[in-house]
């Protein structure tokens, strides 16, 4: 099912803006993939990504989230706005799926985006899961993913 | 924890389960209010998620947080909702903010 929705392009990002605490000026978005099911309406990523990892399809979302951030952020850039920080989820699997890096690079080359802008959001979790040689090889790497931000979610790191 | 060291993070964002009782929470206000200021220490910067109220901003604002997100500001937006807040480029001008207002409190 998640397979056809990604076919049909039934999946779709929202944004959650981010702002600055003092000035509430928006200063960037965080992207959220919706999946909209013809009977149940629009599905949360947190209600199908469980699945999606489990059949296999989440490095095919991921990638298509990844790459619609980056056609939505120069669609901006085109239409003469100001440019903005994008941060966009990735897991571990995703990460360790061979191929991730260049992915990334194909996206920012085709959408001519500038990766300062992106950040790749990941959960603490997630660090521990990719190894310790991952976020530094790309970081190290001259990969445009190596430009991009990474953050993570204090949520775990209290465990 | 020790993952902060030995990765190349920048910033961190602090879940919206330690948010929800600030400030009255005295477990939550410590709890953010030293990661906080451990994230500044190791020179990260900090997002709040999930702010829901005056009072929650208010506290962050006070203990030094960066940037927020969650329901009081924004719930998520389309693409063609988030391009209502943004400024045009001028040349090369700052980068493209806008002060943002609940559509509630601009019609208030």
């Amino acid at each position: 099912m998640l397979e056809e929705a990604l076919a049909h392009r039934r999946f779709e990002l929202f944004y959650q803006p981010i702002f600055d605490a003092t000035s509430r000026r928006l200063t960037g978005v965080e992207a959220l993939v919706r999946w909209t099911h013809p009977q149940l309406g629009n599905v949360p990523a947190g209600d199908f990504i469980l699945v999606a990892e489990q059949t296999g399809i989440l490095c095919e979302i991921g990638a298509w989230v990844f790459d619609q951030a980056c056609a939505q952020w120069r669609s901006w850039i085109g239409d003469g706005f100001g440019p903005i920080d994008v941060s966009v989820n990735v897991s571990a699997k995703e990460m360790r799926e061979p191929g991730f890096v260049e992915r990334l690079d194909a996206s920012v080359k085709r959408h001519e985006v500038d990766p300062r802008f992106f950040t790749l959001e990941l959960k603490e979790v997630a660090l521990h899961q990719v190894g310790t040689w991952l976020v530094p090889t790309l970081h190290d790497s001259r990969s445009s993913a190596s430009h991009c931000r990474w953050t993570t979610s204090v949520r775990d790191v209290l465990r | 924890m020790s993952a902060l060291q030995r990765h190349p993070i920048e910033e961190i964002k602090i879940d919206s389960s330690f948010i929800h009782g600030l400030p009255d929470n005295a477990q939550n206000a410590s709890f953010v209010s030293a990661i906080v200021a451990m994230a500044h220490k190791l020179r990260l910067r900090v997002v709040a998620v999930g702010v829901e109220k005056e009072s929650q901003l208010r506290y962050l604002r006070a203990v030094g947080c960066e940037q927020v997100q969650g329901f009081l500001l924004s719930e998520p937006l389309s693409a063609d909702q988030v391009t209502d807040h943004l400024v045009r480029r001028p040349g090369e001008g700052p980068r493209g903010v806008v002060p943002f207002q609940r559509r509630d409190a601009a019609t208030a």
